[in-house]
């Protein structure tokens, strides 16, 4: 178990290094001159012009540039923002909370519907329910979550008026307005992720129950509800673990389009400003941090693989016949 | 697996035709005709198809023009079957005008994406060693971003268009690819026939070509099928976000992105568009699952 | 007690309220979309405390619904009729919370499959824990202690720290113990076990067997075991249950039954085994197939494939008759003489002249693989599997080498490094006097054309998408370049050399049956004039009778077209049946190499020799012969035993055995033998002294 941590660790470095360089290498690649439109854009004197880009140090080949960017970086200064200055580590650390509870609640109201109508479909497999289940994930599936919010948004915001429609609370002034403002969000993100989770688990646990552990565990009178609960669904979960993660990434960038839509001060909103306006080192510091929560996350799954599939923990395990 | 007839013990649960699937694509259309609801599906998109490409046919007004004195924000009339927009403009035809930029641009996604992930696939796959590490090692570091804010930051780097919109997706759509036809070709480089073939002296390019593509294009067109929903949901997403599409050229996503200052105000303007985009992504996905009950589920090990 | 002597008349006379297990008249039809499909017909025998019936039959014949009709197992959709009664409780209506209370306590069930019967996630003893807990009410401790117990009685070293291991951590024999303990947790009145050692190597098979034999004494356990090895058959069980196509055909004491069955099937199935063949005749082959579940046959089911067959056997669906205690399906059983298993006709076997010439075609010296295990944080090489470990072998032209090993013993290995289908990590291979090793690309290409292989498994051997016709005719077209008529021409004829004729060329190997497309194989490998044939286990997946077709059919070829065999099989009963020499391998050495005959009747080595005494022997009189039994489990070629590998099993091992190899040694019968006992000066010898092979001794 410590080995496959350790591994996976070690495989952290390189590659953040090379996302981190790849980030940089995009940024480089930018059309539009950040420095120019500082200076007052296509009227400005060149003086001007390459008086600015030498102050931003924009004159610099790549490696220099991504040298210096990186040693900043491991010191905690992601540089500043081109257009207004203030430290980009700073307004990262301030809006991170925010998308990540609303990636995490998002998750969570995936977890909690997904969960169960996986299972129910896939233990009653072909009934009603099962035909039932099938069409709500493909519906779910197919649903843009932009358009769904604004339904959300329609019915809850506008005609019923009992959840609003934008904005958004501190948890520490109000929890409750904190909730509120961010239900919508959370199932417009949860419903979509809800939906696979479901397809995917019943998928597995079907798989798994046609298995022959699963035959013997009955053939020695285990009641039912054990070997689903316990028998089946540890391994299935594993398999639903992974794709479970791969969804995470997918939440994360959805929040981008939530965060527009909610008006709500995440980094996604911050990152689409950026985006629009060249401003790379804010670009450069939010796609890192992106980066650097999806490869924790997914070391935490690989790690409750590990937990949950013991054959994955021992890497010479098993040329025994 | 020897059978010497149907008197098996196992033959009662196999996969959803009871049968393997060889292989013959006249067999494969033939067992996906039998399933109704994608079929219906495949008809839907067609029919979405045939209005895109002949738009000007169908389209009772044209998509851009500003009628003068024309209501805003209208409901649904005889004048204008699904109402007009925050400008007067008929959405019926902005819709159909619509079509074409997302249908061309799901398919210039998917089809870019198979044609860099194709090969790549079958090299890292089949040769394996060292070329096999180095390629996994790339698809790790574009794995790693998540795939909006990678679309997002390559859709800007390019400026903001359909093609441009396109490129950025596919590169989000590459790694998922590469993985999944590499996973299938090494699946079928272990099996006995491809082993079989070599000791019979026949040379890497005739086992690939005859064997490794075959055995490979089942599972491959299944997830292009399902990768052509989630193209149109990428790509509406960011005509939304205004990265796509530019207006005033319609698209389902951009539609979406005007009228939504109105939500609280105007509501209806909002509906077709989305309604339209699901439906098609849902056709999509139908059309991909019936492939995927018409080959066996037997087939398919870790597909999205 | 023995049932062997009392069960005799024990057919008729059972009372069912006294016997353990009690079916009468079950049928069971299954759901399928061209309607229901009947399975199993009107099936009935009764089986006594402490008895052992063994259910005997070919794939298809519905042994396996019978047993998880008696089981309440069978898929959802399938319909049951009839009576199943356990110790007079009947089960067949039985309210599926009650048969679950009933199953792992009162009678449970062991698979085939022990390699995946076992959960990967939890730990053995915590499977067997909760089977106890299951059934009766003792706190976890207990429970935990009863699993130790078990896991000890069923012959596991080192039980309570295995009890903690995971399955993958144990070896296939251990699983299957593990399974067993698993099922006899609450001593149950009647086991049912479907093919339990089938998948086993044949010295794990002697292991469990014995096991089985032990703990139905210990127990008083009836057992109900399913298979289609009459060898073991004869090994364990008392009455036998013959089924063919769903019905039973004949229903008999075991030794009546071997002595004289009473049903042409029977017969054909003694005959097909090849235990019983003449060393160097043709096997005996019944001709035909299985019918499908679909066709209804008017008449007796096997007629259309039984040589006994007259008009009347042909009209009207047959009952079941007595005679002599004995129940049969055939109309002729009095009239026809059936002869069991030929014994004695090995006593005098014919010594066939020496196919083989003395011109080595394959000279194998000092050859060996590694792979490497990595391991660890950076993916170090931590160990080596030496699958193959410094091997010197000749193939003569002309000749059948065969080479017999069980599972790690490296033979699949050494076929495809003759091949040259990967490299060795060191030796030669010569073939024909050209260094096989030393070739590049295109003259290897040139050379794999007289070299040829036929593989285990047909059906993932040939493309599932590619036709007969293509598949026979690619290394036509990808080396000779043929085209059109010729091709058509060459195509037919190699299929008619293996007995099929044109009608199969359009078809998918799908649509096959599973000896069509191992003759499918065989002529795609012939297609280039090949000298050498490597035969990787081309016989495992097939049932008796399509063996026995596949076997004949090859030596037919090697006879008419002067083929070379290397003959890779674990199953040393056929290897025995048609090869001119043997070599027995062992963790990657060639224990012992020689003429068949001598290894098989005067082994050197004592693995040949528990090999062959592990091989279960087609007559029940038999049982009482002196076996050897091995100790523990085949060692891995991960963590390779120091001096004589085989020490850690060998019932003879001397000091001597544990410190050094032993060197290479002739006996006087010409065999090449690697062990200390013969060149040692202080141990016993083997040499010389007959093998306990009941078929030679009588």
């Amino acid at each position: 178990m410590g080995t496959l941590i350790a591994r996976r660790l070690l495989v952290l470095v390189p590659l953040l290094l090379f996302v981190t360089f790849a980030v940089s290498l995009l940024v480089l690649l930018l059309p539009g001159d950040p420095a120019r439109e500082i200076a007052g854009g296509t009227r400005a004197p060149e003086a001007r012009v390459a008086e600015v880009r030498h102050q931003l140090h924009l004159d610099d080949g790549l490696f220099p540039r991504y040298g210096r960017w990186l040693a900043d970086a491991v010191q905690g200064d992601l540089g500043k923002s081109l257009f207004n200055g203030l430290p980009v580590a700073d307004d990262i650390g301030s809006r991170f909370p925010i998308t990540f509870s609303l990636a995490l609640g998002a998750a969570g109201v995936s977890l909690l519907i997904g969960v169960p109508l996986g299972i129910a479909t896939a233990v009653r497999r072909g009934s009603a329910l099962d035909r039932f289940g099938t069409v709500l994930s493909s519906f779910g599936i197919a649903m843009p979550d932009f358009w769904l919010a604004i339904l959300l948004v329609l019915v809850f915001a506008v005609s019923l008026g009992v959840l609003p429609a934008i904005g958004y609370t501190r948890f520490g002034d109000s929890p409750l307005e904190w909730a509120r403002h961010l239900v919508l969000p959370w199932f417009t993100l949860g419903l979509g992720g809800a939906a696979i989770l479901a397809r995917q688990l019943r998928s597995a646990l079907v798989d798994v129950l046609e298995q022959d552990y699963v035959r013997t565990a009955r053939a020695n009178g285990i009641r039912e509800r054990r070997v689903i609960a316990r028998y089946a669904l540890k391994n299935a979960a594993a398999p639903a673990l992974t794709i479970f993660g791969i969804q995470f990434a997918y939440l994360l960038g959805g929040t981008v389009i939530m965060e527009q839509i909610f008006s709500i001060p995440g980094m996604g909103s911050y990152v689409l400003t950026a985006v629009t306006r060249r401003d790379l080192p804010v670009i450069q510091g939010v796609v890192v941090v992106v980066a650097l929560t999806f490869v924790l996350c997914n070391l935490v799954v690989d790690v409750a693989y590990g937990l949950l599939n013991p054959k994955v923990r021992d890497l010479t395990a098993g040329s025994n016949r | 697996m020897s059978t010497t007839g149907p008197f098996e013990e196992e033959a009662f649960e196999r996969d959803a035709e009871g049968q393997s699937f060889s292989g013959d694509p006249r067999e494969l259309w033939r067992r996906f005709r039998r399933q109704r609801v994608a079929m219906a599906a495949l008809l839907f998109i067609v029919l979405v198809i045939v209005v895109a490409i002949a738009a000007p046919l169908f389209a009772p007004n044209n998509p851009n023009t500003i009628p003068t004195g024309a209501r805003v924000n209208a409901l649904p009339s005889w004048s204008h079957l699904l109402g007009t927009d925050d400008l007067g403009r008929d959405i019926l035809s902005r819709i159909i005008f619509g079509a074409r930029a997302s249908m061309t641009a799901v398919f210039l996604i998917v089809g870019l994406a198979l044609a860099v992930a194709l090969p790549l696939g079958l090299i890292s796959g089949y040769f394996a060693g060292r070329v096999d590490a180095v390629l996994m090692r790339v698809m790790d570091v574009l794995f790693t971003f998540p795939p909006l804010i990678l679309a997002l930051a390559v859709a800007s780097m390019l400026g903001p268009s359909l093609v441009n919109a396109s490129i950025a997706i596919a590169l989000v759509f590459v790694p998922s690819f590469v993985r999944l036809i590499r996973g299938q070709v090494l699946a079928v480089r272990e099996e006995l026939y491809v082993e079989a073939s070599r000791s019979l002296g026949l040379s890497n390019t005739w086992i690939v070509r005859r064997h490794v593509l075959p055995n490979v294009a089942s599972p491959i067109v299944v997830q292009a099928a399902v990768s052509l929903g989630y193209a149109l949901l990428a790509e509406a997403g960011l005509s939304f976000l205004g990265l796509g599409v530019q207006l005033p050229t319609p698209s389902w996503g951009n539609m979406l992105n005007e009228s939504f200052g109105y939500v609280l105000s105007a509501a209806w303007p909002l509906i077709p568009p989305g309604l339209v985009i699901f439906l098609t992504v849902l056709a999509f996905n139908l059309i991909g699952d019936g492939l995927r009950d018409a080959l066996g589920r037997e087939r398919f090990e870790a597909l999205r | 007690m023995t049932g062997v002597e009392a069960s005799t008349a024990a057919t008729a006379t059972l009372d069912s309220s006294a016997a353990t297990l009690a079916v009468d008249g079950l049928s069971v039809e299954l759901a399928t979309r061209e309607g229901a499909l009947s399975v199993v017909n009107d099936v009935g025998f009764t089986i006594a405390p402490g008895e052992t019936v063994g259910l005997v039959g070919e794939s298809g014949c519905g042994k396996t619904m019978t047993s998880l009709a008696v089981m309440g197992l069978l898929p959802p959709g399938a319909r049951v009729t009839g009576s199943v009664r356990l110790a007079g409780r009947e089960l067949l209506g039985l309210a599926p919370e009650a048969m679950r209370e009933l199953r792992g306590d009162e009678l449970s069930m062991v698979f085939q499959e022990p390699l995946t019967s076992l959960n990967p996630t939890f730990t053995v003893g915590y499977q067997i824990a909760d089977v106890v807990r299951t059934h009766r009410r003792v706190n976890a401790r207990t429970a935990r202690a009863r699993a130790i117990e078990l896991l000890d009685r069923v012959g596991i070293p080192g039980a309570a720290a295995r009890a903690r291991s995971y399955p993958h951590e144990l070896s296939g024999g251990m699983r299957q113990r593990a399974v067993l303990a698993m099922a006899l947790a609450c001593e149950p009145r009647l086991l049912v076990a479907d093919e339990p050692t089938t998948a086993l190597d044949v010295t794990v098979q002697a292991q469990i067997l014995e096991l089985l034999r032990s703990l139905r004494a210990e127990l008083g356990m009836s057992v109900l075991f399913v298979t289609h090895d009459l060898g073991v058959v004869a090994e364990i069980c008392d009455r036998v249950v013959v089924m063919y196509a769903g019905e039973i055909v004949e229903h008999a004491a075991v030794q009546p039954l071997f002595d004289r069955p009473r049903h042409p099937y029977t017969e054909a199935l003694l005959r097909a085994m090849p235990q019983a063949a003449a060393r160097g005749s043709a096997l005996a082959v019944i001709p035909g197939n299985v019918p499908s579940a679909g066709e209804v046959l008017p008449g007796c089911r096997f007629s259309p494939r039984c040589g006994y067959a007259r008009d009347e056997c042909r009209h009207a669906p047959i009952a079941l008759r007595a005679i002599d205690g004995t129940t049969t399906r055939c109309i002729r059983a009095k009239e026809v003489q059936l002869s069991g298993v030929t014994r004695g006709a090995r006593a005098d076997s014919v010594a066939t002249p020496l196919r083989a010439q003395a011109r080595a075609l394959v000279e194998v010296r000092e050859l060996a693989k590694r792979f490497p295990v990595r391991g660890g944080v950076l993916g170090r090489v931590r160990a080596q599997v030496r699958a193959v470990d410094g091997i010197d072998l000749d193939v003569r032209a002309g000749e059948t080498l065969g080479l017999v090993g069980e599972s790690g013993s490296g033979k699949t290995t050494t076929g495809r490094l003759v091949l040259r289908l990967i490299t060795p990590t060191r030796g030669t291979v010569h073939f024909d006097g050209v260094d096989v090793l030393a070739l590049d690309r295109r003259r290897l290409r040139r050379l794999r054309r007289r070299l040829q292989v036929i593989f285990q498994d047909p059906y993932s051997s040939l493309d599932p998408r590619v036709t007969v016709a293509r598949a026979v005719s690619e290394p036509l077209v990808a080396h000779d370049h043929l085209k059109g008529t010729a091709l058509e021409a060459r195509v037919v004829d190699l299929l008619s050399s293996v007995g099929l004729d044109r009608s199969v060329l359009a078809r998918q190997p799908h649509e096959l049956s599973g000896g069509q497309r191992q003759r499918v194989a065989i002529a795609r490998a012939l297609a280039l004039d090949p000298t050498l044939l490597v035969c990787d286990e081309p016989l495992s997946s097939l049932d008796v009778s399509t063996k026995a077709q596949v076997i004949n059919l090859l030596t037919d070829l090697q006879s008419r077209l002067g083929l070379t065999y290397l003959f890779i099989s674990h199953d040393l009963a056929v290897v025995r049946a048609i090869s001119d020499r043997i070599a027995v391998m062992y963790l990657g050495q060639i224990v012992e190499l020689g003429d068949a005959d001598a290894v098989c009747d005067t082994p050197a080595h004592p693995y040949t020799e528990a090999l062959l005494s592990a091989i279960p022997v087609a007559d029940p009189s038999a049982r009482g012969r002196r076996r050897v039994v091995l100790r523990g489990d085949i060692a891995t070629p991960l963590a390779v035993p120091s001096g004589c590998r085989f020490h850690t099993r060998c019932p003879y091992a001397l000091d001597v055995c544990r410190t050094e190899e032993p060197p290479p040694f002739t006996t006087p019968a010409g065999t090449t033998v690697h062990c200390h006992l013969h060149t040692h000066p202080t141990g016993p010898h083997l040499a010389g002294r007959p093998v306990t092979d009941l078929a030679t001794e009588r």
